[in-house]
């Protein structure tokens, strides 16, 4: 969604503007806590209270360009919450149905360079609540460290410092990754 | 170092493959989810509107100053309970010399129940106690874990008891705080700490997303405020430096970190934040919860 088209259905917040916001939303919004709770179950409940939660207090949204990042602090709270309570998640290894694999490519070099990406992907999934939420806020959703502290109501600093822990997680994940046969 | 640094991915590639993570998943079809969250949010508008715009407010308001009566009277009756002597509480006292061999404690009884009830409702929030209840189910577990101990020999000690560092002896026991305080903070652990001359403190510890909180309470009657601020203090090993009143709490500082001690009813609480970020006003806002 464009940011005038967004301020726009923040602002008006009536039914028809509201299904517009989630279905511009939904997927990511799935996704993210699918990503925490490995149960689609699990993440399509989290994710309706996730919507109801966010459109229920959209009036505390201070700036409307940051719906999506809002909405994902709010899923994974919610996600994280529910792991935190003793939820039973029965976590799948396997993909789920209409799970897309990556597509196959041609030359060695993105050849390899998509092997890279899925290793940093099996990584990224290994990370906890706390460090994925991070990671999710300032890669996918391009904010700063004040924005994420602002949204997390946490110190930029400890946003900082769980950023550099979730990199440092990510970096021996990779490590072990690459080498597999020394951390049996 | 350079090898090090070869080993963080780069950003771009982090990037590409969170979009990737988040792509690949493939949520339920939209026509499966709007509905139900059209629906909750049509029926919580329309009860707030029915609530806010009718004679039902008025109605609302009775049946919470009902509650709140309702409330009170038992919290009166609970103490009662718990102070009164066996005979007063309608046992038969021709009967005094069984009650005196099996040791019952008045109290212990409702705990058990109390537990009972959460058992069976282990996921509805409405099992919890309330927080003006939580001391007094502490006291009851308290007086339980008492009883299993004077009765016990070393062998038979509770199970899941495990001897600190110090030689005193923490016991788990089963969950009666509530899971939440605040919005912020999550129950994490609970403990009781038998300190000497048999006094107890139940503590419990809620995890923050910056910093985690131990709620501390005792049902033994103190001097005063500060002789229960240096006692906790001892049983934390954590030196007292500092104490200062204000509006009816008493700050202090042990071990250099932050602490809020107040009176709810006639035993007095003391939270601590192990953390040099917390603030006095997030400590009075967890305080005010209790009272």
């Amino acid at each position: 969604l464009e940011p005038q088209q967004l301020a726009k259905l923040v602002e008006t917040d009536n039914n028809e503007a509201r299904r517009t916001l989630f279905e511009a939303y939904y997927r990511r919004t799935f996704a993210v806590a699918y990503n925490i709770l490995r149960n689609r179950e699990s993440a399509e409940d989290i994710t309706q209270d996730a919507f109801i939660k966010a459109f229920q207090s959209i009036h505390q949204l201070k700036d409307s360009s940051k719906f999506g990042a809002w909405l994902s602090v709010i899923a994974s709270n919610l996600a994280r919450n529910y792991l935190k309570r003793g939820k039973k998640v029965v976590y799948s290894d396997e993909l789920p149905e209409g799970y897309h694999q990556p597509e196959t490519v041609d030359t060695e070099s993105e050849a390899l360079k998509t092997l890279e990406v899925e290793r940093v992907r099996r990584a990224i999934k290994d990370l906890s609540a706390d460090h994925y939420q991070v990671i999710v806020l300032q890669f996918y959703h391009d904010l700063k460290v004040d924005e994420i502290a602002d949204l997390l109501k946490i110190s930029p600093g400890t946003v900082k410092s769980r950023l550099f822990r979730a990199r440092q997680k990510l970096a021996i994940a990779l490590e072990r990754d690459r080498d597999p046969a020394c951390h049996k | 170092l350079k090898k090090n640094a070869e080993l963080y991915p780069n950003d771009s590639l982090i990037r590409e493959a969170l979009g990737l993570e988040l792509d690949c998943v493939e949520p339920p079809a939209v026509e499966k989810v709007w509905p139900a969250i059209e629906a909750t949010l049509d029926r919580r508008m329309r009860n707030g509107f029915n609530v806010q715009s009718s004679w039902l407010r008025y109605a609302g308001i009775a049946a919470a100053a009902c509650l709140l009566i309702f409330l009170g009277g038992f919290g009166l009756f609970r103490s009662f309970q718990l102070s009164a002597p066996r005979s007063e509480l309608g046992a038969d006292p021709e009967s005094d010399t069984v009650a005196i061999d099996d040791q019952e404690t008045p109290g212990v009884g409702a705990a058990a129940e109390l537990e009972t009830a959460m058992e069976n409702t282990e996921d509805l929030d409405l099992a919890r106690p309330k927080t003006e209840e939580l001391f007094t189910a502490a006291a009851e577990e308290d007086i339980e874990a008492g009883e299993k101990q004077e009765s016990g020999t070393e062998q038979d000690l509770i199970e899941g008891q495990e001897p600190t560092q110090d030689g005193r002896e923490t016991v788990t026991v089963p969950v009666i705080w509530p899971d939440q305080l605040g919005e912020s903070y999550l129950l994490a652990e609970e403990i009781i700490l038998p300190a000497e001359e048999e006094e107890r403190y139940k503590v419990a510890i809620y995890s923050g997303q910056e910093y985690d909180l131990l709620l501390v309470g005792s049902e033994m009657l103190e001097e005063n405020i500060e002789t229960f601020v240096e006692k906790i203090g001892e049983q934390f090993n954590f030196p007292i430096k500092k104490i200062a009143s204000e509006n009816g709490f008493i700050f202090f500082e042990a071990g250099g970190y932050t602490g809020l001690a107040f009176k709810q009813g006639q035993f007095y609480r003391a939270i601590l934040a192990p953390s040099e970020t917390a603030k006095k006003e997030q400590l009075k806002e967890i305080a005010a919860l209790f009272q």
